[in-house]
């Protein structure tokens, strides 16, 4: 029973297919349609095998691939959550840097300082109390 | 015989690259779209065929060395019709009528036998037309290598 098939690639255009292309080979029929759904010109893009039997004069249609907006559509979000997951571990590194304590310890610097001169003022003055103590005992 | 170096899918798919940019918004583009100097290497693996009225007296316009050989006799202004049997060239031709009723392109692949040589081909035909309304002419390419019998 002889058959001869052929592969038709359509495009979906004003609400209709339109056939763009006839081919033998299932292979290139596909990349075909995948180079033409790539260039976004079309709203989907389909391959259809045709099965033309000559002794019965007739053929069979079966589409075998298709692709529609909805897949471009899913692929696009798909991309755009990677992409934001990307942004957000950005920003978690953007929110760790804060917290490397470069500021927190020039904090604790500034909250150092004033105590320990504090404390040397206290000394001070209790050494100048002291040596006023021992001058007027020395005096009596 | 030409020197095949092997067959190669791109050709087609470059010359249907081609095609499609040249319809510029149109159903397909006309025959003087159709640059040589575009493109380079390939043009050598084209053909152009002039159709008359009703697409009848299909005439050769254009035939590149590489599939129809210099030291033949030439077929420029000759009728499609008068090719040798199952040579390259009448293969990549032979689906003619289809293109011209389904107005685009068609690829087709197979065995012929040329110069002696046993080859293996894929050719493309592509329709042409200068009111973007009846085919006038068709741009056709073909590629091939030689099968070898072990």
């Amino acid at each position: 029973m002889p058959q001869a098939v052929s592969f038709e690639v359509d495009t979906y255009q004003n609400n209709r297919w339109v056939l763009e292309c006839v081919l033998d080979d299932k292979d290139m029929a596909l990349s075909t349609a995948k180079r033409l759904y790539d260039s976004k010109r079309f709203s989907a893009v389909r391959v259809v095998q045709e099965t033309f039997d000559e002794d019965s004069n007739s053929s069979r249609e079966r589409v075998i691939f298709e692709t529609t907006v909805a897949d471009r559509d899913n692929r696009t979000a798909k991309h755009q959550a990677e992409a934001a997951k990307v942004d957000r571990s950005e920003r978690k590194a953007l929110k760790k840097r804060p917290r490397q304590a470069v500021k927190p310890k020039a904090k604790a610097a500034k909250k150092n300082g004033p105590s320990l001169w504090v404390l040397l003022l206290w000394l001070v003055a209790i050494l100048a109390s002291g040596a006023t103590l021992l001058y007027y005992l020395q005096r009596l | 015989m030409a020197e095949y170096k092997g067959i190669e899918r791109r050709l087609v798919f470059r010359l249907l690259d081609y095609w499609e940019k040249k319809k510029n918004g149109r159903k397909m583009p006309s025959l003087d779209d159709i640059k040589a100097s575009e493109l380079g290497d390939d043009w050598d693996w084209c053909f152009l065929i002039l159709l008359g009225d009703e697409g009848e007296d299909a005439t050769f316009h254009h035939i590149g060395s590489l599939i129809w050989p210099a030291d033949r006799e030439p077929l420029i202004g000759k009728e499609v019709s008068a090719t040798p049997d199952d040579s390259l060239i009448q293969q990549a031709a032979r689906f003619m009528p289809r293109v011209m009723e389904l107005g685009v392109p068609v690829s087709i692949g197979g065995e012929c036998m040329d110069g002696g040589d046993k080859l293996l081909y894929r050719s493309t035909l592509m329709p042409l037309s200068s009111d973007d309304e009846f085919v006038d002419a068709l741009f056709g390419g073909a590629n091939c290598r030689k099968v070898t019998n072990k």
